[in-house]
């Protein structure tokens, strides 16, 4: 009989993945609100069905949009989630207050563990800032912990902010992803979904795994 | 005065399912009426890693046979020197950590670290966590050949009481303890050392870490220990 399992914790290592999702006005337009619920979706789906073999997927969506940012889904396991109430865009594009709500998150040790396995935090975004976001932003990407983290970038469509997107994205076999339809959208979640997917299968799941995108061959994809 | 040791080390689940060796390791000696012992965790992300961990166990217990004393200031410090010579440029192949004790005939000695893992001691009947709060995330590791990082440190030991100890951990076992336990956790090894010889000490912990039950559990698991029992 095991006689030091009173000493163990009894919950996975976790691996969170946080979300930063634009859902300002301009997301309405064009499909794009719609294929980032889809991706979001899709994304969620996925990681509940993971067989969570090293870590346990842990997801949380950060929105901005209206006049402030929001937690729209707190880290949870992503064995747990039931579903994803669909993204409404609107407003402005409040991301310092994002950035804030995710170095909050990040920095908490009660909200995200030392045993956890380096957090995963995905940006996108189809324009520009309209709050002070500069501080924010380097407090993020200097913070004691999550300046560790890895961090993915999409742009969406010709007015994104690309050189801050570029700033942000810190993996230097992913620069920053620019989306263009739809189904560019649902490439970067299919690859983002991949990249967590192996690492939580992975012996070693705090080494990064590269975003692989692939090739526009999904026919379902169109506008 | 007497001094017990064991240890034991198991390859995790995520290696064995890969075929991949331990790349763990452990040292467990008896030098001169004390005791030393060692344990190292080669870094997943390296090839050889594993050859990296041996060889750091074994010359922290060569250079030990070979000094009558250490001081403690300087064991990280030698023992990476030792460690980045044995290997030379092709270092990187081999990166680990490593933690190390040595307690002589009379209850004195050294412990110190150099990258993750978890050092618990207890001396004169004070126990204490003696790594320092990890500030980032699991498995972001400092290295042996990092040795002159703040990541890296030693201290002086004194098992004056009946109880006083070190134990020494790989990752794979402490980012998987409630923190709250730490204590506990340590006098449960120590009592489970108190009725056991070296070798059922070993299958006793063998059988522990095989059984190991936080989900998804993957590492790699090493610990030793050295008690003080009279």
């Amino acid at each position: 009989m095991v006689q030091l399992k009173k000493f163990q914790e009894q919950t996975a290592r976790p691996l969170p993945i946080i979300v930063l999702a634009d859902i300002s006005g301009s997301m309405s337009v064009e499909g794009k609100i719609e294929a980032l619920n889809k991706g979001l979706k899709d994304m969620i789906t996925s990681f509940s069905s993971e067989s969570r073999l090293r870590a346990e997927i842990q997801v949380s969506v950060i929105t901005f949009g209206g006049s402030q940012a929001a937690l729209n889904l707190p880290l949870t396991p992503a064995h747990q989630l039931q579903g994803f109430t669909p993204l409404v865009a609107e407003g402005m594009t409040p991301l310092g207050d994002a950035l804030s709500l995710a170095s909050g998150m990040i920095e908490d040790k009660d909200c995200i563990p030392s045993r956890a396995y380096r957090p995963v935090i995905v940006l996108i975004s189809d324009g520009y800032p309209t709050d002070d976001w500069q501080a924010p932003f380097a407090r993020l990407l200097n913070g004691e912990r999550s300046s560790k983290a890895t961090r993915f970038a999409m742009g969406i469509g010709a007015d994104a902010d690309v050189s801050m997107l570029s700033d942000f994205a810190n993996d230097p076999e992913a620069p920053l992803f620019r989306a263009e339809n739809a189904r560019d959208i649902h490439r970067f979640f299919r690859a983002v979904t991949m990249s967590v997917s192996a690492r939580s299968q992975s012996v070693t799941p705090n080494q990064p795994t590269p975003l692989q995108i692939t090739g526009g061959d999904d026919q379902d994809w169109e506008f | 005065m007497r001094l017990l040791a064991g240890g034991a080390s198991v390859r995790g689940p995520a290696h064995q399912q890969d075929g991949l060796p331990n790349q763990d390791a452990l040292c467990v000696s008896g030098i001169r009426g004390g005791w030393c012992i060692a344990v190292a965790d080669g870094l997943g992300s390296r090839p050889l890693s594993h050859l990296g961990s041996q060889k750091a166990v074994q010359l922290f217990r060569r250079l030990t046979r070979q000094r009558q004393d250490w001081g403690h200031g300087e064991v990280a410090q030698v023992l990476r020197d030792a460690w980045l010579a044995h290997f030379g440029d092709r270092y990187r192949a081999y990166e680990t950590t490593c933690l190390w004790a040595w307690v002589d005939a009379a209850g004195r000695g050294v412990a110190g670290q150099g990258g993750d893992g978890l050092l618990l001691g207890r001396s004169q009947g004070v126990f204490k966590v003696l790594t320092a709060q990890r500030q980032g995330f699991g498995n972001q590791t400092t290295t042996l050949a990092q040795a002159d990082l703040p990541g890296c440190w030693s201290t002086e030991l004194v098992l004056s009481l009946p109880g006083d100890g070190v134990l020494l951990m790989t990752d794979g076992i402490s980012d998987d303890l409630v923190a709250e336990q730490l204590a506990s956790f340590f006098d449960a090894i120590y009592q489970r050392q108190l009725r056991c010889s070296k070798r059922r000490m070993r299958q006793w912990l063998t059988t522990e870490l095989h059984g190991w039950s936080t989900p998804c559990h993957g590492d790699d698991k090493t610990i030793a220990g050295i008690f003080r029992t009279d």
